[in-house]
C-alpha cells in the first residue's frame, strides 16, 4: 500500500486562470493555453521562472503540445509533459503537478489543460474487438441506457433528469468563461427531439475549445515567495482509479465513481456532509444524479427529488457544478478537469461572484474518462 | 441508399436455426464469463488466453434498459442492455416490433435478414421480447 497525498508535503493551489470555453475558432491552442497560464501567474503573483514543472492535459491536439505553447513565456528549460487520460486528461495533469510538489521534486508546478475540437483516434475502437452494436453505441446512447435503467428503478421522470440541465445552465449563465452562457427553461431543454432515449441536445455537453491552468506550490514556496496564504487552497487528496470487473448488470460507471470517491474522502479525512461544492462529470444530465448517489452525497434514488427541492443549487445543501458543469461551462476535454479545480478554488476563496456558494470551505472535483478511469480531488480553504 | 451493419460471424451462429447461440467465453481459472469474446486475457483474474474457453451462451435473458436512437447515420433504431441468463450483461440491437419494452422484460435472440456489404443478404443477431 502506497502513501496518500496527505502523507507527503502539503500542496496548495496558489493561482488559477482560464481561457473561455467556446465553439472551435481560428484561435490557436497556443493563444488559448498562454491566456490561461498568464492568468494563473497573475492570480498567484508569480513570474514564470518560478515555475519548476509543467504538466499539460490534452487529448486531441497531437504530440509536443507543451513546449510549442509554453516557450513563449520565456524558455526556462523546465520539464514539460503532456498528459492524455481521455476526458480525465486535465484532472490527471493536475494530479501529476500535485505529486511533483508533494514529493518535493518541485516547489511550484503548473497543470494546464488545452484542447481544440478535433476528432480523436479512439484506441478502444482499434483493439480488434467486435460486438453486436458496433458504431451504434455512441456516448449519448450509453448514458441514455443508464438513464432508462435509473428512471425505471427509482420512478424518476424524464423531466426530473432534464432539470439537471436547467440548473447547470442557470449556473453557467453566470460564468463568463462558460461555453453556454444562457439560462434554459425545462421547456427549452425538452423542446427538442431526443438524440437517444430521453436525452436531448441541451442534456449533452458541448465540446469546443478552451484552456485552464492551476499553479500548485509547497509551504516553503508560499513562504519564500510571500504568496497570499489566505487565498491559497489546500489539496487534501488526489485519487485516480480505473475500472475493475463488477458483477452482473451493475452500473459500472457508478461503481467506479463510488470506489474512487470513497477513497478520496477517506484520504482527505472528511465525509460527504463536509462537502460544500462539487464539480461533477455531467457530460450528460443523468450522470449528475447517478454520480451524486454513488458518491454517497445522498441515498440511492434520492438525487432527483433533492434536485427538485433545490438541494444542489448554489445556496442549497451542496452546490453541484456551480461553474455550469460540463453541460454549460462545457467539455473541451483537456481543460475540463483543470477548470473544475479553478471553479472550486474560486468558490473556496469566496471569489466566485454571483455564483458564490455561501460559506464554501470544502470542495470535490470529479472526472471520468472513457476506458474507464476516474479522478477525484478534494480541496479545502486555507485555515 | 440505406446503410446496413454487416453480420458478425465470430459472435454468434447464423445458420438460420430458431434459437441462435452467442459465442461467449469463460475463464477456466476464475470462472468469469463474458461476451463479446476476446482472446487477450481474463479481465477478472489475468489468466492467459489459452484459459479462456469458448462457451455457447443461449440467446435468452432479461432486459435491463433500452432506448430509441434518433440521431445517428443508421437511425432510427433501438438498442438495449440484456442480462443474459448465462451471466454477462450485453448490448444488442432490439427489434421492438412497435411495443414499448420495459426493464425486466424477458428477451430472446433472433436472426434478422439484412443486406450485406456486397448486396447479398446476411443475418444479424438482434433481440426481441420473448413472448413475441
Amino acid at each position: 500500500m502506497g502513501a496518500a497525498l496527505r502523507d507527503l508535503r502539503p500542496v496548495h493551489v496558489v493561482g488559477v486562470g482560464l481561457h473561455r470555453y467556446q465553439r472551435g475558432s481560428d484561435t490557436t491552442f497556443v493563444t488559448l493555453g498562454l491566456t490561461a497560464v498568464r492568468g494563473a501567474l497573475t492570480d498567484a503573483g508569480l513570474d514564470w521562472p518560478e515555475v519548476e514543472a509543467a504538466y499539460t492535459g490534452t487529448a486531441l491536439l497531437g504530440f509536443a503540445v507543451g513546449r510549442t505553447m509554453l516557450r513563449y513565456l520565456g524558455a526556462t528549460g523546465i520539464p514539460m509533459v503532456q498528459v492524455e487520460n481521455a476526458s480525465a486528461s486535465g484532472s490527471t495533469a493536475f494530479r501529476m503537478a500535485c505529486l511533483d510538489v508533494a514529493t518535493g521534486i518541485s516547489d511550484i508546478a503548473v497543470a494546464i489543460g488545452v484542447d481544440k475540437p478535433e476528432m480523436p483516434r479512439l484506441a478502444p475502437a482499434r483493439a480488434g474487438l467486435r460486438d453486436l452494436v458496433g458504431s451504434r453505441m455512441l456516448p449519448v446512447t450509453h448514458f441514455a441506457l443508464l438513464a432508462d435503467e435509473y428512471m425505471h428503478r427509482y420512478g424518476v421522470t424524464p423531466e426530473q433528469v432534464a432539470l439537471v440541465a436547467v440548473k447547470n445552465h442557470r449556473n453557467g449563465a453566470r460564468n463568463p468563461f462558460a461555453h453556454r452562457q444562457k439560462e434554459r427553461t425545462l421547456d427549452d431543454v425538452l423542446g427538442e427531439d431526443p438524440l437517444a432515449g430521453v436525452l436531448t441536445r441541451l442534456q449533452c455537453c458541448p465540446i469546443g475549445e478552451g484552456a485552464a491552468a492551476v499553479i500548485v506550490a509547497s509551504d516553503s514556496a508560499v513562504e519564500r515567495l510571500g504568496l497570499n496564504r489566505s487565498r491559497s487552497v489546500q489539496v487534501l487528496s488526489s485519487v485516480l482509479a480505473s475500472e475493475r470487473v463488477y458483477p452482473g448488470a451493475a452500473n459500472w460507471d457508478a461503481e467506479l465513481t463510488r470506489e474512487t470517491t470513497a477513497c478520496a474522502l477517506a484520504e482527505a479525512g472528511i465525509g460527504t456532509a463536509d462537502l460544500d461544492v462539487i464539480e461533477v462529470h455531467d457530460a450528460f444530465s443523468i450522470e449528475e444524479l447517478i454520480y451524486l448517489e454513488a458518491m454517497g452525497v445522498c441515498g440511492q434514488g434520492e438525487a432527483a427529488a433533492l434536485l427538485t427541492d433545490g438541494a444542489w443549487d448554489i445556496g442549497g445543501r451542496c452546490a453541484v457544478s456551480p461553474s455550469g458543469g460540463l453541460l454549460s461551462m462545457g467539455h473541451p476535454i483537456g481543460p475540463t478537469g483543470v477548470g473544475q479545480v479553478v471553479e472550486i478554488t474560486r468558490q473556496l476563496r469566496g471569489e466566485a461572484g454571483d455564483r458564490q456558494h455561501p460559506g464554501a470551505r470544502t470542495g470535490l472535483a470529479h472526472m471520468v474518462g472513457v476506458g474507464a478511469v476516474c479522478a477525484v480531488h478534494v480541496l479545502r480553504t486555507a485555515e | 441508399m440505406t446503410r446496413r451493419v454487416p453480420v458478425e460471424p465470430t459472435l454468434y451462429d447464423a445458420d438460420g436455426s430458431a434459437a441462435p447461440v452467442l459465442h461467449g467465453r469463460r475463464c477456466a481459472s476464475c470462472g468469469h464469463a463474458f461476451f463479446p469474446p476476446q482472446g487477450y486475457g481474463c479481465e477478472a483474474c489475468g489468466a492467459l488466453p489459452e484459459l479462456l474457453a469458448p462457451e455457447e451462451m443461449p440467446g435468452a435473458g432479461t432486459l435491463v434498459a433500452s432506448v430509441d436512437v434518433r440521431s445517428h447515420p443508421l437511425a432510427p433504431f433501438t438498442v438495449g442492455i440484456i442480462a443474459l441468463d448465462a451471466g454477462p450483461a450485453i448490448r444488442a440491437v432490439i427489434e421492438t416490433q412497435g411495443a414499448t419494452l420495459t426493464p425486466g422484460t424477458r428477451m430472446r435472440a433472433t436472426l434478422v435478414a439484412t443486406d450485406g456489404r456486397d448486396g447479398s443478404e446476411v443475418s444479424e443477431l438482434r433481440f426481441v421480447a420473448a413472448d413475441s
